[in-house]
């Protein structure tokens, strides 16, 4: 069974990006899903908070973004990539995150069926919306040994 | 050689588009974008040529046509500048190696300079206005920034900016949920032509009285986006012209509104808008009644130098060489998150 | 004299250096998989202090990953395009491998995501167009593997070498599909039904002619389990199909056909990545499949996939019709 956890706000969704945060590690890669409005932006603002990053914003546009804090962060967005399936995986190669993946912390979004090109181990953390408004479910799924001793 | 009529290349890679430009001085020679905004629509909102690998492809024949369209031979050209960040990496460094590459070739000084300093010193060009401080609305796809522009060259502040999405991706997936063509900007300002902008009443982000305390210049545009969803998810029988002119409303009432309460509050009563938002046919026509309202004067470069193009960055060069900046030296690399902070590197 | 400034960004290192017919008369690198962009500028400047009269630009096209790669390119086509002066890519590979005397070898460079590119070379040529697989591949072949892991990097003198044989690349070399080729458009790839086996078959007669499939054939296979075929579709005809078996953990591609008129269109490309896939679905340790000797058109295609040539089967097809026998590792 995978976990499951449920945040009320954006401010709750910061904290449980944080407590995520502490616990990741250079050559980590973690994939958010969901649609949009969902707080996958959000998620990652909080885990940009536990490396000492801030004025994370979306990169949808830039597709992807290098911030330097503790260690670094690669912040990806491949939802203008999503659309073409062909296309898609030469333009996500293009890229060429595996250049920083072992030396940063990199976090997909929209990087489903592409992210996993770059390495079969990663955190998949499905966003979905709750009853409320402001309610967000999130999903865990842990790929690779690496993640067993994740505790959130 | 240091003097007002400098020759300046420029050159930008930082998102999607290769684009060269050249000014002498102020004056604007050339300013060609290899734009595949045609693509775009084709392949229903994916760009295919956003890859790095497009811009090493285009980058010969982008310099060669703007050489070509400012008569002139590479070796009429004085200075360089590259835009070296913040954009994306890749793009970024095709940019600069081609810059450095021409710069080494000729032995001719070469400035680094930040994007959006650039997009604001594209008001320097055909203009004989003297430099003064200034406000500064950047609106685009990737940028929602209000600046304080004291000296293009070493003086600029973020004042606000946003804090989840900019302005231009909401209009782009507003623009998809609600199947219009893309790019979404001019999609929803033609479909909001028919319909009502007061039809809905969406969020205008950061706007309460909360927000202003630590967030009176910034914008989140998340929440709209979300509200829109939502709206459209409750009301099946929507009406697509009265979604989109009051999303639109939303989008550019906010923008405005901190835009010039900016400029009335720092006291510096001039407003410039750039970026590809500022294409938008609402946005500058509540920009020019609301400016004039509040005694503001407002400036908005033509379209072709409003969107990402390589003039503005050649315009920066030009202004640093004038002002006699040292140029950036060899190994500045590009910089993908690089702040405002730093107008040349 | 001519003076070539030979630039090379395609590994972690960034080289430079000037050559004059043959003759090294500078060269520097450094070496950090993502600082190409703040040191090749420097090295350059170094160089051209060193030599100021440059007739030519030499620059590796890679294979290599692309950030440093790119960094290389567009320096050198723009310096070039300053100086008024021709540039000239070549494959670092090649560079590597002019400085190996042995008879038979592979040259691997970095492909990262534990792969690397490499190309294989016999009595002084490269016998294969560069491809990308697992390092442990490359092992299970009995020959000696030369590059970055020894050591090995493209040297200024080995890329002037290779410039001056004359096998010049305009654009960068992308190996990893699909890097080289979109995928056709208009064309529908799905699983084969029931109804799809008529035009196939006929469609297996105009290709293979007598060494067809006959139709039962087609149809026990179709029907057999542990199987999966695929169809290419085209304004709603079959103009390509695949199919695949699941041999006790190792995959065996079965057939791989495209109508004539449709080669070279990436159709037989994307069908064999989606074979690719089923057989990691299947956790099948290894992909094989059997090629004609003369099958010339086809050779490129698996080996950029990572196939590697294993063995040959004589009179595999029917008397004098050899089989070339390539296997990828999955695992």
């Amino acid at each position: 069974m995978n976990q499951v956890v449920e945040v009320d706000s954006i401010e709750a969704m910061h904290k449980f990006g944080t407590a995520l945060g502490e616990q990741l590690r250079i050559g980590d890669l973690i994939l958010l899903s969901g649609p949009l409005g969902a707080g996958k932006t959000a998620l990652t603002q909080g885990i940009g908070i536990s490396l000492g990053i801030s004025g994370i914003t979306s990169p949808t546009f830039v597709i992807s973004r290098i911030h330097q804090g503790k260690v670094r962060l690669i912040h990806v967005d491949a939802y203008r990539m999503q659309e073409n399936q062909g296309d898609s995986t030469a333009l996500f190669d293009d890229l060429d995150l595996e250049s920083y993946l072992e030396t940063s912390v990199t976090v997909v979004e929209w990087g489903e069926g592409l992210a996993t090109r770059i390495s079969d181990s990663f955190l998949e953390l499905k966003l979905s919306f709750g009853i409320g408004e402001s309610e967000r479910i999130i999903e865990v799924i842990k790929h690779g040994a690496r993640w067993d001793v994740l505790v959130l | 050689m240091i003097n007002s009529h400098a020759v300046v290349l420029g050159i930008e890679t930082s998102c999607d588009e290769t684009a060269v430009g050249i000014v002498r001085g102020r004056n604007l020679l050339a300013n060609v974008i290899s734009s595949s905004v045609d693509e775009h629509a084709r392949f229903g909102g994916v760009v295919p040529e956003i890859a790095s690998r497009a811009h090493l492809e285009a980058m010969p024949g982008v310099i060669a046509q703007a050489l070509l369209d400012a008569k002139l031979n590479i070796s009429d050209i004085d200075a360089f500048a590259v835009t070296a960040g913040p954009g994306l990496i890749g793009a970024l460094l095709v940019g600069t190696s081609s810059a450095s590459g021409l710069a080494l070739a000729l032995g001719k000084p070469l400035y680094g300079v930040n994007h959006l300093s650039a997009h604001i010193a594209v008001d320097t060009l055909e203009s004989d206005q003297k430099l003064q401080p200034t406000i500064a609305l950047l609106v685009s796809g990737g940028h929602s920034s209000i600046l304080q522009v004291n000296d293009l060259t070493n003086d600029v502040i973020t004042l606000g900016r946003t804090i989840d999405d900019a302005a231009g991706e909401a209009f782009d997936k507003i623009a998809r949920i609600l199947e219009l063509s893309f790019p979404g900007g001019p999609a929803i300002d033609l479909a909001a032509r028919s319909g009502n902008p007061t039809a809905i009443d969406f969020p205008r982000g950061l706007s309460l009285n909360k927000d202003l305390v630590e967030h009176k210049y910034d914008f989140s545009f998340s929440g709209l986006k979300t509200a829109v969803s939502r709206y459209l998810q409750a009301t099946p029988k929507f009406v697509r012209a009265d979604v989109a002119a009051s999303f639109q409303e939303a989008v550019v009432d906010v923008l405005l509104t901190k835009a010039i309460a900016a400029a009335v509050e720092t006291g510096i009563d001039r407003l410039v808008i750039a970026g590809g938002v500022a294409a938008n046919s609402r946005l500058r026509e509540l920009a020019e009644s609301r400016a004039a309202k509040s005694g503001i004067q407002l400036r908005i470069p033509p379209m072709g130098l409003c969107t990402d193009n390589g003039a503005m960055v050649a315009a920066l060069g030009a202004l640093a060489v004038q002002a006699g900046i040292s140029p950036s030296g060899l190994g500045f690399g590009a910089n993908s998150s690089s702040g405002i902070e730093r107008p040349i590197f | 004299m001519n003076h070539s400034l030979v630039i090379d960004t395609s590994t972690n290192r960034t080289l430079v250096g000037i050559v004059s017919e043959g003759t090294l008369l500078f060269e520097a690198h450094h070496d950090d998989a993502l600082g190409h962009g703040e040191a090749l500028p420097k090295l350059v400047q170094q160089a051209l202090a060193n030599t100021v009269q440059i007739d030519s630009v030499i620059v590796g096209m890679g294979p290599g990953p692309f950030t440093g790669l790119r960094v290389g390119i567009s320096f050198a086509q723009s310096f070039a395009f300053a100086r008024g002066i021709p540039w000239v890519g070549v494959c670092g590979l090649d560079a590597i491998a002019s400085q190996i005397s042995d008879s038979e070898f592979f040259v691997a460079v970095d492909a990262r995501r534990k792969e690397v590119f490499f190309a294989r070379y016999k009595t002084g040529e490269r016998i294969a167009e560069p491809g990308v697989c697992q390092p442990s591949q490359l092992a299970k072949v009995e020959i000696p593997t030369y590059g970055e892991a020894t050591g090995e990097f493209p040297s200024a003198l080995g890329l002037a070498k290779i410039a001056e044989r004359g096998a010049h690349y305009l654009a960068p070399i992308y190996v990893r599909r699909p890097d080289a080729y979109p995928p056709p458009a208009g064309v529908k790839f799905r699983p084969m039904l029931q109804l799809d086996l008529v035009p196939a078959f006929a469609l297996e007669k105009s290709v293979y002619k007598s060494d067809a499939w006959t139709m039962a054939q087609f149809k026990e296979e179709f029907a057999a389990k542990e199987r999966t075929y695929l169809v290419a579709e085209f304004g709603g005809s079959v103009i390509g199909y695949s199919g695949a078996v699941n041999l006790a953990g190792t995959c065996d591609v079965l057939t791989l056909t495209v109508a004539q008129e449709h080669r070279q269109k990436g159709i037989g490309r994307e069908m064999l990545r989606r074979l690719i896939d089923w057989a990691r679905t299947q956790k099948c340790e290894a992909i094989m499949l059997e090629v004609r000797v003369a099958n010339e058109e086809a050779m490129p295609l698996y080996e950029s996939f990572g196939f590697i040539e294993i063995s040959r089967r004589s009179d595999y097809y029917g008397p004098g019709k050899t089989a070339i026998v390539m296997r990828k590792e999955l695992q």
